[in-house]
């Protein structure tokens, strides 16, 4: 399998802007250098028990 | 961890049936009836009206245990009737008894809802 | 199998209804056993059938509380249920392909909320968009049908009807926001699609119809009037005080003690102990006609009351009929007892 065909799009922890970024790239904010990213909701929808 | 799944309180499984009995091999004219999946709503009700009937010595019911979902129903009858008898006399009665309050019920609802 | 004996024991019930209201009911049932009327409790809080969100499917959550947390708050919500009765369990419709969300035995819900203002957005039960007019949370059907009562305020005079028509805004602000799901803040999004599926309390209780149901026996009181007589007025009134609830009092013209609401008793036996206490055991005899009960039924608004009552009796029709006694179940059994031996000549 290949890298990851589309890029994946990180939060920055500070500014919230979204930064892609694909394998092997430095993990670092592109706009304030903030080095904490977090990972999106996944698109699939995920189903619950009203219980 | 243990606990039983909540719709095993009420559904049937495949392949057991609701209802089943034994004949007691030591006294005659005595069955103890298994119905599966019910609790004191149908066993109390059904025990107090197997009461009324003069033909039962001793009707009585229990659950065996709290979180297996049946009852045990347990009728002896004197000479002139079968527990089965008894048994589908009392849900007869029940059935009728059920269906005299609907009417009942609904006539007085009607009556009220007229008056005011 | 022997046919005959069948003399019947039936029981021939009465009712008398005292109060009705669309959520509250309150009727006498006399002339049947305590078994049936627990029975019919029993089946009212716990198996007359209703409709609740079951599944939920969230596309888009960013509000503060995670997606279990709005799905468990989800089901909870009353929907009204008059389908009930006659829907399909979703694991008995065979119309399905088996996911058990087809049209006759489900109702799709669609939820669809964003907060682009600086105050903060409430998601209400209101916000809940149904695909069946007729399966929709109680309290926006409360909501849409009580505003026919803002008519016959009419009558009042006039500074009286400002009064009502504020009071009623009022109201409406307040109380009939709709149930509060979650709230959101500028650019919280919360999308979802929920399906709504018949179910019963016995499964998990927001099925149950029934906010509460209770009965109580009725008690008759007899008070002892000669011994009464021996009392002081003092002791009159420190006996009647006694009680907890408001059962006695003196009555203004002939200074005896009489029962004013025999009901209010709780079968707590305190004016029987102070009865002996002052030395007159006997004084009064309080007893619960066994064969008779007070019902208070109080719905959550799925089912209007007087409908819940119907529903259970026919719920416990359908569970006695379920333990008949079939011709198969008594046939196999024949064919092991002795007496089926016994007729097939062994």
């Amino acid at each position: 399998m290949d890298a990851q065909p589309e890029p994946v799009s990180y939060i920055c922890g500070d500014c919230g802007m979204e930064n892609t970024l694909k394998s092997g790239d430095v993990i670092q904010c592109r706009e304030c250098g903030y080095r904490i990213l977090y990972k999106k909701r996944t698109r699939r929808i995920v189903q619950y028990e009203a219980r | 961890m243990n606990a039983p799944d909540r719709y095993e309180r009420f559904v049937v499984p495949e392949g057991t049936k609701k209802v089943s009995y034994e004949r007691d091999t030591k006294i005659i004219n005595a069955a103890s009836f298994t119905i599966e999946r019910e609790d004191h709503t149908v066993g109390n009700i059904l025990r107090m009206q197997l009461h009324r009937d003069p033909n039962v010595l001793f009707a009585g019911y229990k659950l065996p245990h709290p979180l297996q979902y049946k009852i045990i129903v347990r009728i002896h009858t004197a000479s002139q009737s079968s527990p089965m008898q008894a048994y589908n006399q009392a849900i007869n009665d029940l059935d009728n008894e059920l269906n005299h309050l609907k009417t009942v019920f609904e006539e007085e609802v009607l009556k009220h809802s007229r008056d005011y | 199998m022997e046919v005959g004996g069948g003399a019947s024991n039936q029981r021939f019930p009465k009712i008398k209804i005292r109060e009705m209201k669309d959520e509250y009911l309150k009727f006498e049932l006399r002339e049947t056993d305590a078994s049936m009327a627990n029975a019919l409790r029993r089946v009212m809080i716990a198996e007359v059938p209703t409709i609740a969100i079951d599944l939920v499917e969230i596309e888009v959550n960013s509000s503060v509380l995670n997606d279990e947390f709005i799905s468990h708050r989800l089901g909870l919500i009353p929907l009204t249920s008059d389908r009930a009765m006659g829907m399909r369990f979703s694991r008995d419709c065979d119309a399905c392909d088996g996911d058990g969300q087809c049209e006759h035995c489900s109702v799709e819900f669609h939820l669809d909320v964003r907060c682009d203002q600086d105050q903060t957005l409430d998601v209400t039960s209101a916000d809940l968009i149904s695909t069946d007019p007729s399966v929709i949370p109680v309290d926006v059907a409360a909501k849409s049908s009580s505003s026919a009562y803002d008519a016959s305020e009419n009558k009042a005079c006039l500074g009286l009807r400002q009064i009502l028509m504020l009071l009623c805004l009022l109201e409406r602000k307040i109380y009939r926001r709709g149930i509060i799901i979650v709230k959101l803040r500028r650019g919280q999004e919360l999308r979802l699609r929920a399906i709504a599926r018949k179910g019963i309390g016995k499964d998990h209780a927001k099925w149950s119809p029934a906010a509460t149901v209770t009965f109580m026996y009725e008690p008759e009181i007899r008070i002892n009037e000669e011994m009464m007589e021996s009392l002081s007025i003092d002791d009159k009134r420190s006996w009647i005080e006694s009680s907890p609830t408001k059962v006695f009092d003196i009555d203004p013209n002939t200074q005896q003690v009489v029962v004013v609401d025999p009901e209010a008793y709780t079968y707590d036996e305190e004016v029987i102990k102070k009865a002996e206490a002052m030395g007159k055991p006997g004084l009064i005899e309080i007893e619960a006609k066994e064969d008779s009960f007070i019902f208070t039924v109080e719905s959550t608004g799925a089912v209007k009351a007087s409908k819940l009552v119907v529903n259970a009796i026919e719920v416990l029709k359908q569970k006695l009929d379920a333990v008949r006694l079939s011709d198969d179940t008594v046939e196999a059994d024949d064919q092991f007892g002795e007496l089926g031996v016994h007729m097939r000549g062994g």
